[in-house]
């Protein structure tokens, strides 16, 4: 076997994301402090926080658009800073914000990441616009808050994701949006296997398909591991665990909360 | 590629509306013959109209592409996408290119379909086209189409992030404003880059390409954070512009380095002693800086001029010297007004005052200065007035009002503290050039006393020459004015003494230290008298007391210097070459007693006064220049020679200014 096989086998091995010792900083207010974690491959990791907790910080670092402070990141086994053009073809986004060219119907969105990406279903992401009821020939700027969020997320699987990143994909989303977000990322885990790392405010919704969580508070790890033991060590729900843990400030440091 | 053209592709895609908006501009000039507008100037509106629209375009789509993208958090779009930074920014201003061309390309389509050229009597056939490309050429205006989008994509960039960088970007600003009026203007404005439109491109080039290295950097290192890109633009802009900076600095350092063994020397002044001289000359680069030095004659050790924050378009004045050799001035302008630089030479490194003379006009070309006998006060005189300045104070003494229609021709001190000054028709009045002839004096004393007197002449001065035409002595008693001829006429009045020569033009003359004066000789056509030139010497009081023929071909004599008692320098001009040769001529014999083989004297400054001699005669120091525009010492009373500047001459060691 030669080096560079036992090297991708390595990596195939590893965890999805790995953070170590992981600061996060605009000038000197540091948003992230020294945060390490591992998110297994598989897994639907949920990282939960109130606002200004750094979640969307720590977002941009994984996905490349900007360099962690100190500390290390690997994104499916890689540095995402340097990087992060080869990962985005393993990496589907779901931005808090969606950000698509408002001008373009969603139809026309699909063709261009058709074209920007080598490997794209793009009859598979028409389906999903189907199943979600978006207007496909409607302008994106001219679509309601769920269809946005639905238009991103099917362009976020168009190219089959290894890893999907979802920045608090139901944010004013209805019930029934935010109930078929869900389950578009559920079926596409049972379909490949792909590993969802999601940060969100909608406990009660990450509950139930979130094997693993992790709480940042005051811009430090205050809790992680898989949510099922949390919740038996504890004897508290998913809720109850992130108000005993968020509701108050975290004791060691403080870290400044900014508005990014 | 593919995922370049892609991004572009979207880009356009976004701002389609700016094609059809482009073509039907262009029908507008269309309509204006029906508004009784001629049609070359309907096809002027739509050159003015293509070029605003792709302006605008520039400024829209370069304001939007990054800027607004990464402030409204759409660059997430493309950059959580495979795609390389590179690929990002060659879309994003590959589509911003054809934007802004395609604007100014189709706004213009339908007036020239409509308007062939040759119909508009045009200078380039029947191509609007080769017109455009005749004209400003396709790299200039491709350069400025770059410069407009990244100026765009900087100012939004700086604006939107609203980061403290934007106070940086605005000391920088400011900072590279000065370095350029300091290194590069200079550079152009004394042709050392050519004042031709490369130089003028290759500044704008360097802008562009600091513009789009600055959004190379936005993209690169800002990627989606837009505070995080400013800062990157900014950096990588700067750092393109300074380094340009720093090179046109380098340059113009170089350009200034050269010293006295350097420069063509074209005018020299001296102090009476002959110590000290002031020459002013062209360096070895391209360009007409006028490099200036004042030399220590008795070292070789030289000052270059002190200063660079006199005016860029600065014009030769020389060095005034007092006529005890004690101080140099040299006049410039400083603050809005009239300043001095005055240089104390007593010392081996002089001390250079910089002195701001109160309530002075900026001086121009027709300013004259005059230097007291001891350095104690300025004498300046310009159109519109004449004052007398306490040195090293600057303060105003005295000063009395000169009526319009006058200039200065000459100044001159009387004594330490009593100055003259000869007025001409200023040739600014239309009509007054040929009528006029006329002259005033206009007298002023330290104790505020001044008079005027206005004297008729034989003819007008011709404005072409006035600034020789008038020849006062040494002390300013006697005038020689050249108005028809040669006129010795009394200094403090203007009354003709004396008519020394008939003929028009300006006429060689040379007052002696004995008050005698020589002058070429000429008949009542103005011509010589004979084929050979003649020496004519008057006495005081314009009696002939010689005429001397001399063994000469014909050609137009310069007279002067005096080199000893009763002995002057002749040279031989035959336009346009220089003279051969000088002869030191004795006046007693009228005999050539010498001979200056390749030398001639050297030209001083225009509108500067000699140094007057406080010694009993003439000094025995004098300073000619040879065809190689070396400038040679010679005495003749021991007889060295000896060369100062030039190429190739010896270089003495650079004084440092106290």
């Amino acid at each position: 076997m030669s080096a560079e096989t036992t090297a991708a086998v390595a990596a195939a091995a590893g965890p999805a994301l790995e953070m170590d010792g992981l600061t996060v900083s605009y000038g000197r207010a540091r948003v992230i402090e020294g945060l390490t974690l591992a998110v297994p491959r598989g897994s639907v990791f949920a990282l939960l926080g109130r606002n200004g907790a750094g979640k969307s910080s720590l977002l941009r670092v994984l996905l490349g658009q900007r360099p962690p402070a100190k500390g290390r990141v690997r994104l499916l086994g890689d540095d995402p800073w340097t990087r992060r053009t080869s990962l985005m073809a393993r990496v589907g986004v779901v931005p808090e914000e969606p950000d698509a060219p408002p001008e373009m119907t969603p139809l026309a969105l699909s063709a261009l990441c058709g074209r920007l990406h080598s490997r794209w279903d793009a009859p598979a992401v028409a389906e999903r616009f189907r199943r979600f009821e978006v207007p496909a020939d409607r302008a994106f700027g001219r679509l309601s808050k769920g269809q946005k969020g639905a238009v991103m997320l099917a362009l976020a699987l168009g190219h089959g994701p290894e890893l999907l990143l979802l920045d608090d994909p139901t944010l004013g989303l209805d019930v029934v949006a935010r109930d078929a977000v869900f389950r578009e990322v559920i079926g596409d885990l049972a379909d490949r296997g792909t590993t969802a790392f999601v940060t969100t405010h909608d406990l009660r919704a990450i509950e139930g398909i979130a094997d693993h969580v992790a709480i940042l508070h005051g811009g430090r790890l205050a809790l992680a591991g898989r949510l099922e033991a949390l919740k038996a060590e504890r004897g508290l729900s998913l809720e109850q665990l992130f108000a005993s843990v968020a509701g108050t400030r975290a004791a060691d440091g403080p870290v400044t909360e900014v508005r990014s | 590629m593919r995922k370049l053209l892609a991004v572009a592709a979207r880009e356009l895609r976004e701002r389609w509306i700016l094609f059809p908006a482009s073509l039907a501009s262009g029908f507008f000039p269309l309509v204006l013959p029906a508004f009784g507008v001629r049609r070359g100037d309907a096809a002027f509106v739509g050159v003015f109209g293509a070029a605003s629209l792709a302006a605008a375009a520039a400024v829209v789509i370069g304001s939007s592409m990054l800027a607004r993208d990464a402030a409204d958090g759409r660059l997430g779009f493309l950059f959580s996408r495979p795609l390389p930074w590179g690929t990002i920014w060659g879309g994003k201003w590959l589509a911003a290119l054809v934007l802004v061309v395609s604007s100014g390309i189709l706004a213009a389509i339908p007036w020239t379909a409509a308007f062939p050229l040759s119909s508009l009597g045009g200078r380039h056939g029947d191509s609007w086209l080769r017109a455009a490309l005749d004209g400003p050429g396709a790299a200039p205006l491709f350069v400025i189409v770059v410069l407009g989008v990244g100026l765009a994509n900087f100012s939004a960039t700086a604006f939107r992030s609203r980061s403290p960088w934007l106070v940086l970007d605005l000391v920088l600003l400011l900072a590279a404003l000065w370095a350029t009026r300091r290194y590069v203007a200079p550079l152009w404005l004394y042709g050392v880059l050519g004042k031709e439109q490369w130089s003028l491109t290759l500044a704008l080039l360097l802008l562009a390409l600091g513009l789009l290295v600055g959004s190379v950097a936005q993209v690169a290192v800002g990627r989606t954070d837009l505070r995080r890109a400013h800062r990157a633009l900014s950096l990588a802009f700067w750092a393109v512009i300074g380094l340009s900076l720093a090179v046109a600095a380098g340059y113009w350092l170089w350009v200034r380095s050269a010293g006295p063994d350097a420069v063509r020397v074209h005018a020299v002044t001296r102090d009476a002693a002959g110590r000290w001289i002031y020459v002013e000359g062209s360096g070895p680069h391209r360009g007409w800086y006028p490099h200036g030095f004042l030399i220590d004659t008795t070292t070789g050790g030289y000052l270059a001029r002190p200063g660079l924050d006199d005016g860029l378009e600065r014009f030769a004045v020389g060095m005034l010297f007092s006529a005890d050799g004690r101080f140099g001035a040299l006049s410039g302008a400083a603050g809005g007004g009239a300043a001095l630089k005055l240089l104390d030479l007593r010392e081996a490194a002089p001390r250079v005052t910089e002195v701001r003379l109160e309530s002075s006009p900026p001086p121009t070309w027709r300013t004259r200065f005059a230097l007291s006998p001891s350095a104690s006060s300025v004498f300046v005189v310009h159109e519109s007035g004449a004052s007398l300045y306490a040195l090293p104070s600057g303060r105003r003494v005295a000063t009395t009002t000169i009526l319009p229609g006058w200039r200065p021709a000459a100044a001159r001190y009387l004594a330490e503290g009593a100055a003259r000054a000869w007025l001409v028709p200023s040739d600014d009045i239309p009509g007054a050039r040929r009528a006029r002839a006329e002259m005033r004096v206009v007298d002023l004393a330290v104790d505020g006393a001044s008079s005027g007197t206005t004297f008729p002449l034989t003819a007008a001065i011709d404005p072409m020459s006035g600034l020789r035409a008038v020849l006062p002595d040494a002390d300013g008693r006697r005038i020689l004015t050249s108005d028809a001829g040669l006129h010795l006429r009394d200094g403090a009045t203007g009354d003709l003494v004396a008519s020394l020569v008939e003929g028009p033009g300006v006429i060689p003359a040379l007052f002696l230290a004995d008050g005698r004066i020589v002058v070429e000789g000429r008949g009542g056509d103005g011509e010589p008298p004979s084929a050979h030139p003649h020496l004519w010497v008057f006495d005081r009081v314009g009696t002939k007391l010689a005429d001397f023929e001399l063994p000469l071909g014909p050609c137009v004599l310069g007279t002067g210097p005096e080199v000893a008692p009763g002995r002057v320098v002749v040279s031989c001009f035959r336009s346009p070459f220089p003279s051969d040769a000088s002869r030191v001529v004795d006046l007693a014999s009228g005999g050539v007693v010498d001979t200056l083989p390749g030398l001639q004297p050297a030209v001083d400054f225009w509108g500067v006064p000699p140094t007057i001699s406080t010694g009993a005669g003439p000094g025995a120091v004098h300073f000619f220049r040879d065809a190689r525009h070396h400038v040679v010492r010679i005495d003749f009373a021991t007889g060295e020679r000896r060369v100062l500047t030039g190429p190739g001459a010896p270089r003495g060691e650079r004084i440092s200014a106290r």
